[in-house]
């Protein structure tokens, strides 16, 4: 909402949030690790540790992105979620710097080992990230053997998948920097989104780099249909919730020559909650609050979050995602917060719902 | 009320939907930590051994920088010396001061990396001796064992012996081109259905390397047909790398 800016609002339960997060990471990455080196000692063959943290980062990087981008439909699909994507850019931050760490590796300081006359453990103290380990120490810069050394650019099964995970990185890089609110309000919304709809290329891409690198060298049909099944997974849920709102799209309601519109019986709103239709193109939320009714923009001017699923509380509707609240008869944020959303003058006659147009403009309070 | 907003007390159904949902998830993360390290290819045969000090001729060719190393006490039959391909530090071939001994008998001082009958030696200092008393004469021009039509994978010979794991395929395609272009042993690596591995150098109808001219051919399928030539353990195998093909 409207404040001054800070790196991160914590609170408590974005504590508790991150540190599950991290709990989660850090068991996969130490568990990922740990097990290549008893594996590899059990066997008695020697591991290429580094190459065990790319591939260990570079996975956790890769479930987590599905993580992230299953929330957002199945909180359409079940409220419940909500509960996961209040802080769900903290969780896309974490994809990028996973993703980073996979490229770019790691070397932590030697000193707390030399001072006690020890040698710094390479595992998980220090390793090459797979840019160096697989590119530097050569006869060019590490990134000039990156963008040079596979030219097969003409054939699918050789190309250069390096390049589709530069892709998706640089996409998660450009989330990750304007995940801030400063960025939301500067870039405006729309605009925002649409940035961040990009997070889809990323995803293409990182799935082309996956299916075109670590597939190709480790073939094992385990992995492939893991891989596999997290796509049909994240492609499942977003044309299953994109049909919902492709059904309620799909029958946009035009205004009679008066410039109402009928929405249909009362008891279909179900009360403190909302009912959303498709008006001439834009999505409106109808609010019942025991017979009164109350018609907003459907879009929240925080993410453009789906205010028709939140609710009302102490007379504002609250915005299912981050909580925005918006006055129920002005479309105002109370103050000290200045976010307004247009409003529909609405009305009740003979038991059914009708909507005027065009709507009254955004009010602050 | 049933309605979870972040600044306000969990709901009950939240709490509910939380208590089962998060240590579900964790315990996906523990299962996919534990799983799927076993579906990686990161367990090669190859492998690297404690440095190690070698006296032998330096050679420059067949196929790169080697040393030869008397084998004493073998078996009547058995080629009386070991070919050990050589490297730098990193990518690259021997440095100078190692290669300006060329010719000469030197003492080397490096780690040895091993892959079945594959050895490379990291080097960057050789230190000259003399020529030990009472050796047989080395086979320098080799033995010709025949055409062949092999299929195979290019591969750079010090990854493969056990820098990488894998030191062979797609992901390593970009390493192994910088190792081959930095003068690294560019080796045919061959397999049959019975998984008996052949390594053979890579030389021109000259004798000369070809590392600058197979870099587009390098991590992939490739069909070769020529001479085998065997020096030593060292097989090679000639041909003009223009009649190189890939296959698929």
């Amino acid at each position: 909402m409207s404040h001054g800016y800070v790196a991160v609002q914590w609170t408590r339960r974005k504590l508790i949030y991150d540190g599950v997060l991290l709990a989660g990471v850090s068991a996969y990455l130490l568990l990922f690790m740990g097990i290549s080196h008893w594996w590899a000692a059990a066997a008695n063959v020697p591991l290429e540790t580094d190459g065990a943290a790319i591939r260990a980062y570079g996975s956790a990087a890769y479930i987590l992105l599905h993580l992230t981008l299953s929330i957002g439909p199945l909180a359409r699909l079940n409220p419940l979620f909500h509960t996961l994507l209040f802080n769900r850019r903290h969780m896309g931050v974490m994809v990028f710097l996973l993703g980073f760490l996979h490229v770019n590796g790691w070397h932590l300081p030697r000193e707390p080992w030399s001072w006690l006359g020890q040698k710094a453990p390479q595992f998980p103290w220090s390793f090459h990230g797979a840019l160096n380990w697989y590119n530097d120490f050569g006869n060019r810069e590490p990134l000039v053997s990156l963008f040079t050394s596979n030219g097969h650019f003409n054939d699918f099964a050789l190309f250069p998948f390096e390049l589709l995970g530069v892709i998706g990185l640089a996409v998660l890089f450009v989330m990750a920097a304007t995940s801030h609110d400063f960025w939301l309000t500067n870039l405006t919304a729309p605009v925002w989104k649409a940035i961040h709809m990009a997070v889809y290329v990323g995803y293409a891409a990182l799935v082309g780099h996956v299916f075109l690198g670590a597939l190709q060298t480790n073939q094992s049909p385990w992995l492939a249909g893991l891989v596999l099944a997290g796509l049909v997974w994240l492609l499942a849920i977003h044309l299953i919730s994109g049909w919902r709102e492709w059904v309620i799209d799909g029958r946009p309601l035009q205004p009679d020559s008066t410039g109402w519109v009928d929405l249909g019986p009362i008891d279909a709103i179900p009360d403190g909650r909302a009912k959303v239709f498709a008006l001439a193109g834009e999505r409106v939320a109808v609010f019942r609050q025991g017979s009164e009714l109350f018609a907003l923009s459907n879009v929240c001017q925080h993410q453009n979050g789906p205010l028709g699923e939140g609710r009302v509380v102490n007379g504002c509707v609250v915005c299912p995602w981050h909580g925005y609240e918006y006055r129920l008869e002005t479309g105002a944020s109370p103050p000290p917060f200045t976010e307004c959303v247009p409003t529909f003058p609405v009305e009740c006659r003979q038991g059914r719902v009708r909507i005027g147009l065009p709507p009254r403009p955004p009010q602050q309070a | 009320m049933d309605f979870f907003i972040h600044y306000r007390p969990l709901p009950k159904a939240h709490r509910r939907f939380l208590g089962w949902f998060l240590p579900l998830m964790l315990g996906v993360m523990v299962v996919l930590g534990l799983w799927v390290p076993g579906l990686q290819n990161q367990y090669g045969a190859g492998s690297r051994q404690p440095i190690k000090q070698l006296s032998g001729l330096l050679l420059d060719g067949p196929g790169g920088a080697q040393v030869l190393v008397p084998r004493p006490g073998q078996t009547p039959g058995e080629p009386h010396y070991s070919r050990i391909l050589l490297a730098g530090p990193g990518k690259t071939r021997p440095p100078e001061a190692v290669m300006q001994h060329q010719g000469q008998w030197v003492q080397l001082k490096g780690s040895l990396f091993s892959h079945g009958p594959l050895s490379v030696m990291n080097t960057r200092r050789a230190q000259p001796i003399p020529q030990p008393a009472d050796l047989p004469a080395p086979n320098l021009k080799g033995t010709s064992l025949g055409p062949f039509a092999l299929v195979g994978e290019i591969i750079d010979s010090k990854c493969f012996s056990g820098v990488m794991k894998p030191g062979a395929g797609k992901t390593h395609m970009g390493c192994a081109i910088r190792c081959i272009s930095g003068g690294v042993p560019a080796v045919f690596h061959v397999h049959n259905p019975e998984g008996e591995v052949l390594d053979l150098v890579l030389i021109d109808q000259e004798g000369r390397t070809v590392n600058d001219r197979v870099l587009d051919l390098v991590a992939q399928a490739v069909a070769i047909e020529g001479e085998v030539i065997q020096y030593d353990n060292l097989m090679a195998l000639k041909a003009d790398p223009l009649t190189y093909r890939r296959l698929g």
